[in-house]
């Protein structure tokens, strides 16, 4: 049972919130040009790392903002929380990658 | 004589407390202070149970939760709880307990023939006998449950009650013994908010067993009521943290009035489920020690021999009058001092060669006679003890040899060394290490899991004297409150020795070896009692492949069961790890996992039970509702009604009476369960555009549009109807059930997707109170009641209007989903119990006829319309359900649109939404009935359609049906055939959608 | 016709034990409010429409007698007011020119005192109500059950407020109940 930094409330326990999945997949525009291949991709298929792992979560029963988090799927570590419009904070160990 | 075995002095109980019980049909009596097992050992009971796989005679091998054997169906009818350890049953007056898993009873058990066929019930024996065919499995698995099984469900209901909560702490301490007790003083005094949980009644850990009974007392007592005095600290006796969670997460049951038996604790819960959340964790849990595996060592007698001193020392009991001690380390000399002091002619067997002059001469002077070097190589004796044989262990320990000597004795008292409790800090995710000194694994604070600090000290740390816990304790306690921010002092904890003999150099003997090999002879070397587990399983688990830790406990099932394993781990890995001639490290350990000791469901739940179990939602009429006889309908989580029977009335006809008065005159329905949200901002439409399939830009103010809803995938995920206030202001409604996940829908796509268009969403669902009226009359009974001018042509079908009805404020909107004239009349929740009755008052003259849900679907069934979750499933786009009218043609961008045109969705004969009317008009298919392609004897058939919807609709004269039908659109007129789980086969003819007015006349009246 | 009843949905209930006093405000006004509350246009506003400021930090609440405003997000507000609900919105919306909604029945308010209220409110509610965390003039969407609430801290005596929406109102009341006799 995770404590989550929510980035305007602060520490809440994990029953506050829900989690919607990988961050960063932007809906793609001019979808009618897209082949059905590409759009599986854009709904279908996601990264599912042993390791760090960039998402989405929702602070369901607090102030109804969506955030993302960098956690560490294995360790269950959160690295960081952030705002949607904050840049994307680095993964540990790999020089600074965002 | 009753309770021969009790000391006449010593002990914490208290002797003017003489309390009754019963046991297996037979009176007894104890103390205050007694657990069940320490008071039937006062009355010379040894033989409390019998094993799990032979039936086998067992009796108490501990005094704590470790305990293996000595489990207990405790009282009867719904009190009754099965498998509870004798040896954590505080004794009440009164207490009813059974033994388990013995017939007819407990002295004469048939099950006991299990042991005679011993040889073929080995290891694996079910995965092996049991696999083939799978069809018997039902029949194999009533004879495996009968035969081998542990105590009984209650089948009555729960009586008691429970309680659940929350808690937060700068330090949770875990284990109330001298570490725990030392690092909660430490936290403390530094100011941190400390709780301090033991599972004990007494807090004091293993200080209670002690011989210096009077020195720890004074102790511990002097220490708890500092800790007492403090506002930050919370003290939790008879409280076990059973599991170890993410973030430093504890759960912990509270047993608060087990101790008082049943229905004897008042108002108050009988167990509390405490979820701790801790910055920091100190863990002081202790350590188990380890039975020595030798030849028939489950004989009831045989015990650890700090049980047999905790017997002694805190409980006035001696468990046997000749003690024999058998040991290959030094703790258990105290033991031996102690059984001698109590009287006891005492035996100290001791696998070592050099054992030191001091511990030599100490058993000299109290006339104990030692063996070094030697081993117990049998047992004699089946329902207990009644002697044991001697040998000398060869050097190297592998076998027995020379003169056999019997020693008669009644109680063997034995230790094979500590095994530190590791449990939490292993389920917090860190990792042990060995450590040969001890031989045992002690946690690793290098790899601890960096979201649960958490610091081990005493015991279960590897360190065994309470000098070394006390000091392990306030150095844990004053890391953990420095780790908070707070100070801690040291010097706040007073220093305290106590005169005892540690576990000192232990020469580890994991097999004590007898004149047979291992497997051989009728002896058997237990290793897990509860499971009865052999070291023979071991070598038959190693000689079958199954050498990974992992595979080893499942394959034997060493370490399962409600004991988990804590007397028998070690054991299990240290003769496996011989076998394949590693290093214990190298064998490694199994997970452990939640929950610590057994828990109740019942705790689990805590006051979420019953009506809290999940939250009834209600609307502003519901008591109306209740008043006019309403039978209710869980949807969602909302109660409402599903059909209001009138005298004599069953639901049918209730039904049938309600559907048809909508259309004769007019009906009303509470329609306030509907999702609705608010959206304003000049950004509005543009989501309007993006969420629903049609066009929003046009829709005039005042006018209300019906829309549907597509996920990514293109399927149908809700619907409803929204309306225009103002230019940049609308009021949307969703579904009952979608309302939460639209309106996240909503929110996560604006935040997350377009965050610079200006949109602001508010749920205002419970804001409005809503009745629909329905019917031809619904134009004359809202006239009686509002200002607005309900002409035709000024108040039109899609429209919405804003005024006073029955004198409060109310938006009403002209809307429909029973193809009737139709108006929802929206007020302030306040004012929804006003509004209801003046329907009801002003309707009399109309026959209003209040209708729930069940009419509900009739009538909008009867019109074809949809209801998503119900005619959708997740699977079916706008096409499948004929709905091509609400895609728009124009729009580029809207959600779902590019996945309308994926091969699947466009692919031919999926299926689609018709209408069916069965051969014989009486019949009304079972909702989920599929229709087959070809009528065969017997399932499977080939499907190609189900029914979504089925009713017997009063105003179509007949039964209806919608169903899903692979190309359905193009087989209208053809006729179906739908297979019953009976057998029998209906006919049905596929039409449209439509049942009544086909026209769409009434709905514009 | 005659004067309409303004219900709550616990009909003004309350509880009254050892240790806990719970009651039911009565009809409360509350406006839901959208906006940069760091801009001089809402400020301006709160200041015209409402007489308050719109500093405000995170999880905190502010009263002036007629008005209370509580923080819910970095972009909204909830007022408790005396004055008209449905004015405020509209003149909102007009001098702003974001969004606000009557929200003035979608909850109801409870307000919970006596010793044993932090014991009873955190055997619903994950989160953490010590005097030293949850200080009085702070607020807290939380869950209390499966109820969302939003808590606030009105007195050190204690005295705390509980918002549940009206259809979990009940369930709410009688999850205080039951527990209020086990703490």
């Amino acid at each position: 049972m995770f404590i989550i930094n929510c980035p305007y409330c602060g520490d809440r326990d994990q029953t506050e919130f829900s989690c919607h999945g990988e961050a960063h997949i932007p809906r793609p525009t001019e979808t009618a040009k897209m082949t059905d291949d590409e759009w599986g991709e854009y709904v279908f298929f996601r990264t599912n790392p042993k390791g760090y792992h960039r998402e989405r979560w929702l602070h369901d029963h607090g102030c109804r903002r969506w955030f993302n988090a960098l956690r560490h799927t294995v360790t269950d570590e959160f690295v960081a929380t952030y705002k949607i419009e904050d840049p994307r904070p680095p993964i540990p160990g790999e020089g600074g990658r965002s | 004589m009753s309770q021969p075995q009790r000391l006449s002095a010593g002990g914490s109980i208290d002797r003017s407390k003489l309390l009754s019980f019963m046991f297996d049909g037979r009176q007894y009596t104890g103390y205050q202070g007694d657990t069940l097992a320490s008071a039937l050992l006062a009355n010379g009971v040894r033989l409390m149970g019998r094993s799990f796989k032979y039936h086998r005679p067992r009796g108490a091998i501990a005094a704590g939760s470790e305990e293996p054997n000595a489990l207990v169906q405790l009282e009867t009818g719904a009190y009754t709880e099965p498998n509870t350890r004798a040896t954590c049953i505080e004794l009440y007056d009164g207490l009813v307990a059974k033994s388990q898993n013995r017939w007819p009873n407990l002295e004469f058990d048939v099950g006991a023939v299990n042991s005679l066929v011993a040889r073929f019930l080995p290891a694996g024996f079910y995965y092996k006998t049991f696999m083939w065919p799978a069809s018997m499995w039902m029949t194999y698995e009533k004879f495996i449950r009968k035969a081998a099984g542990l105590g009984v469900s209650p089948v009555d209901d729960d009586p008691d009650v429970y309680h659940g909560t929350y808690a937060h702490c700068d330090v949770l301490v875990i284990g109330g013994g001298p570490a725990g007790i030392a690092a909660a003083t430490a936290a403390a005094n530094g100011g941190a908010r400390i709780i301090l949980l033991d599972e004990g009644n007494d807090f004091g850990g293993g200080l209670l067993g002690t011989s210096d009974n009077a020195a720890s007392t004074s102790y511990i007592d002097g220490a708890l009521q500092v800790l007492e005095q403090n506002d930050n600290v919370r003290l939790l006796s008879r409280t076990t943290a059973t599991g170890y969670y993410d973030y430093n997460y504890i759960t912990a049951l509270e047993k608060v009035t087990d101790h008082l038996g049943p229905a004897n604790g008042g108002d108050a819960p009988r167990q509390r489920f405490w979820k701790i959340r801790a910055k920091q964790v100190v863990i002081a849990a202790g350590s188990i020690e380890r039975p020595l595996i030798f030849a028939d060592n489950d004989r009831p007698g045989v015990m650890l021999a700090n049980a047999v001193g905790t017997y002694i020392n805190r409980y006035g009991v001696l468990p046997g009058n000749d003690v024999v001690v058998f040991t290959n380390n030094d703790s258990a000399y105290q033991v031996a001092l102690d059984a001698a002091a109590a009287g006891a002619t005492v035996t100290t067997v001791d696998t070592r060669r050099n054992v030191s002059s001091e511990l030599k001469s100490k058993l000299e002077q109290n006339n104990i006679r030692l063996f070094e070097g030697h081993a117990i190589s049998s047992v004699q004796g089946s329902k207990g003890v009644e002697s044991v044989r001697i040998m000398q262990l060869s050097e190297d320990g592998e076998s027995v040899q020379g003169q056999a000597w019997e020693i008669v004795c009644t109680c063997v008292a034995t230790s094979g060394g500590w095994t530190p409790s590791c449990h939490m800090f292993s389920q917090s995710g860190g990792k042990l290490k060995y450590d040969e000194s001890i031989a045992g694994f002690i946690p690793d604070p290098s790899k601890a899991k960096v979201s649960s600090p958490n610091f081990s000290a005493g015991a279960c740390n590897g360190s065994f004297t309470t000098h070394a816990c006390i000091e392990q304790g306030i150095a844990a306690g004053a890391k953990a409150a420095a780790a908070v921010g707070k100070t801690a002092s040291a010097s706040s904890v007073n220093a305290f020795a106590v005169s005892e003999i540690a576990q000192g150099a232990i020469a580890p003997l994991w097999l004590v070896p007898t004149v047979h090999p291992v497997g051989e002879g009728k002896a058997k070397h237990f290793h897990d009692f509860q499971n009865d587990v052999t070291a023979a399983d071991i070598h038959l688990a190693a000689r079958e492949g199954f050498v990974s830790v992992e595979h080893l406990k499942r394959y034997t099932t060493t370490g399962m069961a409600t004991d988990q394993g804590k007397t028998s781990n070690l054991n299990a890995l240290a003769i496996m790890a011989n076998i394949q001639g590693v290093s214990i490290p190298e064998v490694g350990t199994t997970t452990f996992r939640p929950p610590y000791t057994p828990l109740t469901f019942g705790a689990v739940g805590g006051q979420e039970s019953r009506e809290l179990f999940i939250q009834e939602r209600k609307t502003p009429m519901h008591e109306h509702h209740v008043a006019n006889g309403a039978v209710f309908e869980d949807v969602g989580d909302w109660k409402r009604p599903w059909y209001f029977p009138q005298a004599g009335e069953d639901m049918h006809a209730a039904v049938q009476r309600e559907t048809l008065a909508v259309r004769e005159s007019v009906g009303m329905l509470d329609a306030s369960t509907l999702g609705k949200i608010d959206i304003q901002g000049k950004d509005a439409v543009k989501l309007l555009e993006m969420v629903y399939t049609n066009n929003w830009q046009k829709l005039a103010i005042g006018s209300c549009r019906y829309g549907l809803m597509l996920n990514e995938h293109g399927m149908i995920f809700d619907d409803g109807v929204t309306t225009r206030l103002g230019e940049n202001h609308f009021h949307m409604t969703t579904t009952t059930g979608g309302a939460a996940r639209v309106m996240s829908w909503l929110e996560e796509w604006l935040q997350t997707e377009w965050p610079e268009w200006e949109v602001y969403c508010t749920s205002v669902t419970e804001q409005w109170a809503v009745m629909a009226i329905n019917g031809p009359n619904a134009r004359d009974l809202l006239q009686e009641l509002t200002d607005i001018d309900v002409s035709k042509e000024s108040f039109p079908f899609m429209t919405m209007r804003e005024g006073s009805v029955a004198g409060v404020p109310a938006r009403v909107y002209r809307i429909s989903f029973t193809g009737e004239l139709s108006y929802e009349i929206n007020v302030p929740a306040r004012y929804g119990r006003h509004l209801i009755e003046a329907l009801t008052e002003a309707g009399k003259k109309y026959d209003l006829v209040p209708y729930g849900t069940e009419a509900m679907h009739v009538l909008r069934a009867e019109k074809g319309f949809i209801i998503v979750g119900q005619d959708t499933d997740g699977t079916v786009t706008p096409h499948d359900m004929d709905m091509d009218w609400i895609v728009s043609k124009t729009k580029e961008e809207y959600l779902g649109n590019r996945a309308q045109v994926r091969v699947d969705t466009k692919r031919d004969k999926r299926p689609q939404l018709i209408g069916l009317l069965t051969e014989d008009p009486t019949v009304v298919l079972p909702e989920g009935a599929h229709i087959v392609a070809e009528v065969l004897d017997k399932p499977p058939m080939p499907t190609i359609g189900h029914v979504t919807s089925s009713y017997m609709s009063p105003n179509a004269g007949r039964s209806i049906a919608l169903a899903v039908l692979q190309d359905g659109i193009n087989r209208k007129g053809e006729t179906v055939s739908l297979a019953m789980m009976d057998g029998s086969v209906h006919q049905a003819l596929v039409t449209d959608t439509v049942f009544v007015d086909k026209e769409g006349v009434r709905v514009r009246g | 016709m005659d004067n309409p009843v303004i219900a709550t949905p616990l009909n003004a209930a309350k509880i009254d034990t050892d240790g806990l006093t719970v009651a039911e405000l009565g009809h409360t006004s509350k406006v839901n409010l959208r906006g940069d509350f760091s801009s001089s246009t809402v400020n301006n506003a709160l200041t015209t429409l409402l007489g308050m400021e719109s500093t405000l930090a995170p999880n905190a609440f502010v009263s002036n007698g007629a008005s209370t405003l509580f923080w819910l997000g970095p972009n909204e507000r909830l007022i408790y007011t005396d004055s008209d609900p449905e004015t405020i919105a509209s003149q909102w919306r007009d001098q702003v020119g974001t969004g606000a909604v009557d929200v003035s029945d979608y909850s109801t308010v409870l307000r919970l005192s006596g010793p044993k209220v932090r014991d009873v409110i955190v055997s619903g509610a994950p989160f953490d109500v010590h005097p030293d965390e949850f200080k009085v003039g702070q607020c807290a969407q939380t869950r209390f059950g499966n109820a969302s609430i939003l808590l606030s801290n009105h007195a050190e005596t204690p005295v705390f407020q509980m918002q549940v929406r009206w259809s979990f109102a009940e369930y709410a009341f009688e999850y205080i109940k039951r527990v209020a006799n086990y703490v």
